[in-house]
């Protein structure tokens, strides 16, 4: 026995011989089986040769970390799941990808822009970040060095986004945006701090938009990846890429303090300023700037896809942020629990959908047409709200789907599943694309025997369902 | 509009000609058609896709904001080109869109008549939409089983990735959509996207210096059979992945994973869908290895044990990043090839083997109503919802029962009656009369204080139909829909660790301490 404490206390490397001793010493061991002899060895080496391999910390690693411990912080969101989100939302690196205007000259669409609603603390987001590329920090040493030398000449702060969106969107002339950040530009201009400002949030391409509910949105899990959300390094990929917004600013930005622009003062009146004032005004502007974009960027919509997880009621964030994603754009919602996925797919369930258009596009055009494009810039009829809490028209194929990775132990002539695993949610994720109906009512076809017979019934009924072939 | 590397990776606002799109009919139903407005066809207006909710003529998918609800064209599907012949034989015309093709004579393109029923979108495509419609030649990697493997393999913008075994191709679109971050020759043109503002105030060095070290993300694929490969290399092309995609036509048992002119591809991760992955294993080292472990790896007697390596002459290569940690995942339907693959993992030096399955379910969702009214109704069920309705119902019919007794006996006792009267009647002329005025007055009352017949509650369960609103009606419920697939494939991962050399070590300790 102080054999193997002495050999304890020797530390590393003795492993082996404190094996070798217990194994000695063991009187029962001839009683052994060479399975149980197998096993015991297999315990003892696993007590006392401690192995181990370091490997970086990523986002599956961080998942399952969390899981074991603190599972409800983010949503108890496995990694086969995560796996699903990141697919379905068709999120990839848009580095090179090209934000382009929509027909009616103010929306643009693309540029890999994801929207998120993320309730797990940041757990989903640094998945989608990892997917585009935007999660670590840049690593080698040369690389490190290229990406000061490329910060640190960087001259003009704020006025940089107009000529850039401009150079973008080359043939329409941004609307009100640039207008605004022009006005500001003669005032930043010369008053050029010494200390170069990288403006946050500022990237085009490549981006996450985050919306959340309180005034910060709660990333705590990118700590992990060098990325504080109070205090984020310039340097850091999610510095410009990150884009955040409350629902408040998104909503109603005439209520959100940090949207409204403060008093432009002039090269004298500042020139007059205390210093400590004067910094206190450029943070002011920077601020009312970065959010100023950050919203009306939002608000031209045409994100690539859109991710939520969270324990919001999840129709009322579709209904608000449906809209904003691009025709052909993927919308992912996970939530760990099946009964808020289960209403959501009903509210685009077939009868729904044939309803909708049925009440939408009934008999008198004059008023349709009024209602659609009310519809159209509310993402629902504002009268229905109860039946028709989301438009029902503008996902195609919803659908649930749930996945489960089951863990096998592999030996030979031993192979079998674990015998133990985790219970608790299960998580299941919605999926669909979001569609641009045409206007008006649509008949479908395809179901020829079904649809004699529906008409056979309801023929004199001018409200005769619409069905639609693609099936719930 | 600067060009585009793949509607996969950027499909821009429309779609457009010579570009995949995807025709998205049900959920399941979906057509990928390169699409060809001026493409050679038979029919008038061009090529067309035929399905069964209607045609839609390539003309009309072209230039097409993405996400449009297409609606379904007049084309005349049974007599193309020149022979006049009646188009009664088309499948889906006839019946539903009688003949209004009188316009399209002419020999070039007609523009498609919007025909009255039939609706498609227009999606663009993208790994999960391929997946699901492509043309299989091989068993396909679904969709919850790449998700995870490219999940746990860590891939990433700018990794390379091997894939042996590229079958169908599905995984290949998948793959490449994880490691795509632009592709050289393409910064020209799109590099511009606005991407960094200081960038492009700091027009000159910094941004070309940037460029030389990115390093792109590639897919190595390899293929055993040759039209496959050509098959997938086609397609590739056709889908503007090729700047990204490698496809290799190759037996990796014997001859591994390095590209035909004997570069190391340079893998972070790797995806093994073969028959035998531990056959092709001995070529994922950082080391030759000894022609012992060689030996160990490939001991089963079936299997022929070549030491390729010296066969070949050629120095060694090996295909893996020498920076990085290597993750493997291998994907075999059978437990035996799982146990052969981790044996050979574990010989050669894989750390964190780990063997999962992955069941993936669809849910299916919908209203379950369950009531007395729905009687003669398509999808409800007509049995009684609860209790009292039960018992209302059998009273109903006890009610009736009785009444039609009631009559049955009057109708009886009035037949006696008559015959009685009939018989008194030789003598007396009053006990006919009697009998008629008796009967008028009892009919009407007995049939107005009667339960509704069956044929008046169907009648009334139609009339009812019309108002209800069948959409928010009986119990929301969920269950996994109906078909299943309950085993694709045991996947086997493994990490292979960076190799760490004294030198390494000094480095690393110059740089952090």
């Amino acid at each position: 026995m102080e054999e193997i404490e002495e050999l304890k206390k020797a530390g590393t490397g003795s492993g082996k011989e404190i094996i070798a001793k217990i194994m000695a010493s063991h009187q029962a061991i001839s009683e052994k089986t060479a399975f149980s002899l197998a096993k015991y060895t297999l315990r003892k080496s696993r007590k006392f040769l401690r192995r181990f391999t370091a490997l970086p910390l990523d986002v599956g690693r961080l998942t399952e970390h969390i899981l074991e411990k603190e599972a409800y912080r983010i949503m108890e969101l496995r990694e086969d799941l995560l796996g699903l989100i990141c697919s379905w939302s068709n999120v990839h690196c848009g580095a090179k990808s090209r934000v382009l205007t929509a027909e009616d000259g103010v929306s643009q669409i693309g540029g890999g822009r994801w929207l998120v609603v993320d309730d797990t603390a940041g757990l989903v987001t640094a998945a989608l970040a990892e997917k585009m590329g935007l999660l670590y920090p840049t690593e080698e040493e040369d690389d490190t060095s290229s990406e000061e030398k490329e910060t640190a000449p960087a001259p003009a702060p704020a006025p940089a986004p107009a000529p850039a969106e401009n150079d973008a969107q080359r043939d329409t002339a941004m609307p009100d945006a640039d207008a605004d950040t022009t006005t500001s530009d003669p005032s930043t201009r010369p008053r050029k701090p010494a200390r170069p400002h990288i403006p946050q949030m500022s990237a085009y391409t490549n981006t996450l938009t985050i919306l959340h509910p309180n005034n910060q949105p709660n990333l705590a899990c990118l700590k992990y990846f060098g990325y504080d959300v109070g205090q984020p390094s310039p340097s850091h990929p999610l510095y410009k890429h990150l884009k955040s917004l409350s629902w408040l600013s998104l909503l109603s930005p005439q209520d959100d303090p940090s949207y409204i622009e403060p008093e432009l003062l002039s090269a004298a009146e500042l020139e007059s300023m205390k210093s400590s004032k004067r910094g206190n005004y450029y943070k002011k502007r920077r601020r009312w700037e970065k959010t100023k974009r950050v919203v009306d960027e939002t608000k031209r919509g045409g994100f690539d896809g859109l991710v939520v997880a969270t324990s919001m009621d999840v129709k009322g964030v579709l209904r608000e942020l449906v809209p904003l994603v691009r025709g052909g754009g993927k919308v992912a919602v996970y939530h760990q629990n099946v009964e808020p996925l289960v209403e959501l797919v009903d509210c685009y369930s077939k009868e729904r959908r044939a309803a909708f258009i049925a009440k939408e596009f009934g008999t008198d055009a004059q008023q349709t047409r009024k209602r659609t494009l009310e519809a159209d810039a509310n993402g629902d009829a504002p009268d229905e709200d109860e039946d028709f809490p989301i438009n029902p028209t503008l996902l195609l194929a919803p659908s649930l789907q749930t996945a489960r990775a089951r863990q096998w132990q592999v030996l030979p002539e031993r192979t079998h599943p674990m015998m133990t695993s985790k219970g608790g949610a299960e998580g299941y994720l919605f999926t669909a694309t979001r569609v641009i109906p045409v206007e008006g009512r649509v008949e479908a076809r395809g179901h020829g025997t079904r649809k004699k017979r529906k008409t056979a019934v309801e023929t004199p009924a001018e409200t005769s369902a619409v069905e639609t072939p693609v099936e719930t | 509009m600067a060009p585009v590397i793949s509607p996969f990776l950027d499909p821009g606002t429309h779609s457009a000609a010579h570009s995949l799109g995807i025709v998205q009919l049900r959920r399941d139903h979906l057509i990928p058609a390169v699409l060809a407005p001026n493409g050679d066809s038979d029919y008038a207006e061009g090529k067309v896709e035929n399905t069964r909710f209607g045609s839609f003529p390539h003309s009309t998918l072209v230039d097409q904001p993405w996400g449009t609800q297409v609606l379904a064209s007049v084309v005349d599907t049974g007599s193309r080109g020149k022979s006049k012949k009646r188009k009664r034989d088309g499948k889906d015309e006839g019946a539903e869109t009688p003949t209004t093709d009188a316009t399209e004579t002419k020999k070039d393109i007609v523009k498609a008549a919007t025909a009255s029923s039939g609706f498609a979108h227009l999606i663009p495509p993208t790994p999960e939409t391929w997946t699901l419609s492509l043309p299989h030649r091989t068993q396909v990697v679904y969709t919850p089983d790449y998700s995870y493997i490219l999940q746990r393999l860590r891939v990433r913008p700018g990794d390379h990735l091997i894939e042996a075994g590229a079958g169908s191709g599905s995984f290949t679109h998948a793959a490449v959509r994880c490691v795509y971050n632009g592709a050289p020759g393409m910064e020209d043109t799109s590099y511009a996207a606005a991407d960094m503002e200081e960038e492009l105030n700091a027009i000159g060095t910094v941004p070309k210096k940037r460029k030389h070290k990115t390093r792109y993300g590639g897919v190595y694929s390899f293929e055993y059979h040759e039209p496959r490969a050509k098959q997938l290399q086609h397609e590739i092309v056709e889908h503007g992945l090729d700047p990204v995609v490698t496809v290799t036509h190759r037996d990796v048992y014997g001859d591994g994973f390095n590209l035909n002119d004997n570069t190391s591809p340079e893998a972070d991760a790797v995806f093994l869908d073969l028959p035998a992955p531990w056959q092709a294993l001995k070529h994922l080292t950082r080391t030759p290895p000894s022609a012992a472990t060689v030996q160990a790896v490939s001991s089963d007697p079936s299997t022929p044990a070549e030491s390729s390596q010296q066969a070949m002459g050629k120095p060694f290569v090996s295909p893996l990043n020498p920076r990085k940690a290597i993750r493997i995942c291998t994907f075999s339907p059978c437990i035996e090839q799982v146990t052969k693959t981790v044996a050979a993992l574990r010989t050669l030096g894989w750390l964190e083997i780990d063997m999962v399955e992955i069941q993936a379910k669809r849910l299916e969702v919908r209203r379950e109503r369950v009531g007395l009214a729905e009687e003669g109704l398509r999808g409800g069920n007509a049995s009684a919802a609860t209790v009292q309705e039960a018992v209302q119902r059998l009273r109903d019919v006890e009610g009736r029962a009785a009444a039609f007794h009631s009559q049955q006996k009057e109708k009886q006792e009035d037949i006696m009656r008559r015959a009685e009267a009939r018989k008194k009647g030789r003598k007396g002329e009053n006990g006919d009369g009697e009998g008629s005025v008796k009967k008028e007055k009892k009919t009407p009352i007995g049939k107005e204080g009667l339960p509704p017949s069956k044929h008046d509650r169907l009648d009334k369960a139609k009339k009812d139909l019309e108002t209800r609103a069948l959409y928010k009606e009986g119990r929301l419920i969920h269950r996994t829909e109906p078909e299943l697939k309950t085993h694709t494939s045991y996947l086997v991962f493994a990490v292979l660790p960076r190799q760490w050399t004294a030198e390494d070590e000094e480095k690393a300790r110059k740089k952090y301490v």
